[in-house]
């Protein structure tokens, strides 16, 4: 492995009887969409990027700086990956107003409570959500919430964004226009980007390349054209004939 | 078998004369204390230095009782409920124990450990120069032994309930451990651990059995109000009475205290 800038990745993580394994590189600045059925490892693999399960083998390099190499017992935490991360549900506490749920970030950086909100603020007026900044999560809708876990997990600006299925939690007539907005979003951000879903419209729309993982291997990698001229698996021909 | 119309009204008339009887049966002791003592009597009884002493330590025993359960109970509340460690059923087990325990044997129990001749006595009392049994030290280790459960039980109850995602989401957002236990983790189970405290507290402030055998029933050391009340049944039952509604009413005001604190931070 020798990119340097962007995102390198050789993950073999165990699970019980379940194992994960794929070896990929993402260029800087890439967005690609992690498609695979219930249970493939989408969400494990999440976890493995994040620092939430450890490595069995492998490694992984963001921008020059190994984040994990159990060879050479290197395993940062969660905290010091600094990666941006949206979870599935999105994960928002519950106890906060939206404003101090995007500033978390900030505060945990130590930035002082009023300016880390000033500036959750001016996210969440990005995002167009500013009026939701003093309410609790509880009191948001689908599409408010998952603006608010969008500008959590953006706000520190960070070299590697996931987002494990950021799509899923909203009804059919939210959803379109809510890619749409995503798209943009994650276009701006200077991040690489991996969208974990399990819908290849939402895949489809949001990333310039699709990975597809099954039973926890990875399967296909291409453009969703490439994919569908030459399916290489059953699943691939079957999600993106639909689409 | 066809269902017969009216049969759901005569489980209904059963179960809400049932529940009548219930009620009755919780309130007519408390009815009994309030119309048996006169409220002279309950002045004379409040002026009474013996019974202001008792008062005074069951307030003072009781609350560094929850403050003892909070220290110890929180931090055995997340390794139980977080940590996977050996023994973890053991611990579960042992801790729980004093909740079914008569406090009498908890009160042996703590004498076979810190009494003089007991498996730390010794320690103690030459290593440290403690004597603890009839000490009102001895009264706060007896009340937390035997009320701390509750609140380590109601806590980690709570932390099962709570998400591990969230702990996660604040960990990938650079909290350090002590900021998500801070920021994540004590707000969101805030409501138990209030509930959890409230019963430890009334718990500690109503044990008798453990502190008797323990630390004795010496006034203004270890005489604590449910120590005075059985005292005070040998010589003036009135007095007893006068005695048991004073503590009644102490633990409803804390206890509404506690209350409103609890719905505050449900809301």
């Amino acid at each position: 492995m020798t990119a340097t800038a962007g995102l390198s990745a050789d993950i073999a993580v165990q699970r019980g009887s379940f194992s994960l394994e794929l070896n990929f590189a993402l260029a800087p600045g890439a967005t690609v969409a992690v498609l695979g059925p219930n249970g493939a490892g989408k969400s494990t693999l999440v976890d493995a990027l994040a620092g939430l399960v450890p490595l069995a083998r492998g490694e992984v390099v963001l921008a020059g700086r190994t984040l994990e190499r159990p060879a050479a017992r290197v395993r940062l935490s969660p905290q010091e990956r600094g990666l941006g991360v949206m979870f599935q549900g999105y994960c928002l506490f519950g106890h906060m107003s939206a404003r101090d749920n995007v500033a978390y970030g900030l505060r945990a950086r130590g930035v002082a409570r009023t300016r880390a909100r000033a500036e959750a603020q001016a996210w969440l007026e990005r995002l167009g959500v500013g009026e939701v900044g003093d309410l609790r999560p509880a009191a948001l809708s689908g599409g408010q919430a998952q603006r608010v876990a969008l500008a959590r997990a953006m706000i520190t600006r960070p070299a590697l964004l996931l987002l494990d299925e950021p799509l899923a939690a909203l009804d059919v007539s939210a959803r379109a226009q809510a890619r749409r907005l995503l798209a943009g979003w994650l276009a701006e951000a200077a991040a690489i980007c991996v969208i974990v879903s399990h819908d290849v419209r939402d895949a489809v729309a949001l990333a310039d390349e699709l990975l597809v993982i099954e039973a926890g291997r990875l399967t296909a990698r291409g453009t969703a054209a490439e994919l569908r001229a030459r399916p290489p698996t059953e699943y691939v021909a079957a999600v993106l004939g639909e689409s | 078998m066809s269902f017969k119309p009216g049969r759901p009204g005569h489980a209904h008339l059963a179960i809400g004369l049932l529940a009548g009887a219930a009620v009755v049966f919780f309130a007519l002791p408390l009815l009994g204390l309030l119309v048996r003592v006169a409220p002279a009597e309950l002045w004379r009884q409040l002026a009474a230095p013996s019974v202001q002493a008792a008062l005074r330590l069951s307030l003072y025993v009781s609350l560094c009782a929850a403050g003892l359960s909070l220290l110890l109970g929180l931090p055995l509340a997340y390794a139980l409920a977080r940590l996977p460690f050996p023994g973890r059923g053991l611990a579960r087990a042992l801790v729980t124990l004093p909740m079914v325990l008569p406090p009498v044997v908890g009160g042996t129990a703590l004498l076979a450990a810190f009494g003089r001749r007991g498996l730390l006595g010794g320690v103690l009392e030459h290593g440290l120069g403690v004597i603890l049994p009839y000490t009102t030290g001895a009264a706060v280790l007896a009340a937390t032994f035997v009320a701390a459960p509750f609140l380590v039980i109601t806590v980690e109850g709570a932390l099962r309930g709570l998400d591990p995602r969230l702990e996660q989401a604040a960990a990938t957002l650079g909290a350090s451990r002590l900021r998500i236990v801070g920021t994540v983790v004590l707000p969101a189970i805030r409501p138990s651990l209030v509930a959890g405290l409230a019963l430890c507290w009334a718990r500690a402030l109503g044990e008798f059995g453990a502190t008797i055998t323990f630390a004795g029933n010496l006034q203004g050391r270890t005489q604590t109000m449910p120590l005075a009340v059985y005292e005070a049944l040998h010589d003036s039952p009135d007095g007893a009475v006068a005695l048991s509604l004073i503590l009644l009413a102490v633990s409803l005001v804390l206890l509404a205290a506690l209350r409103g604190h609890f719905f505050k931070g449900a809301g």
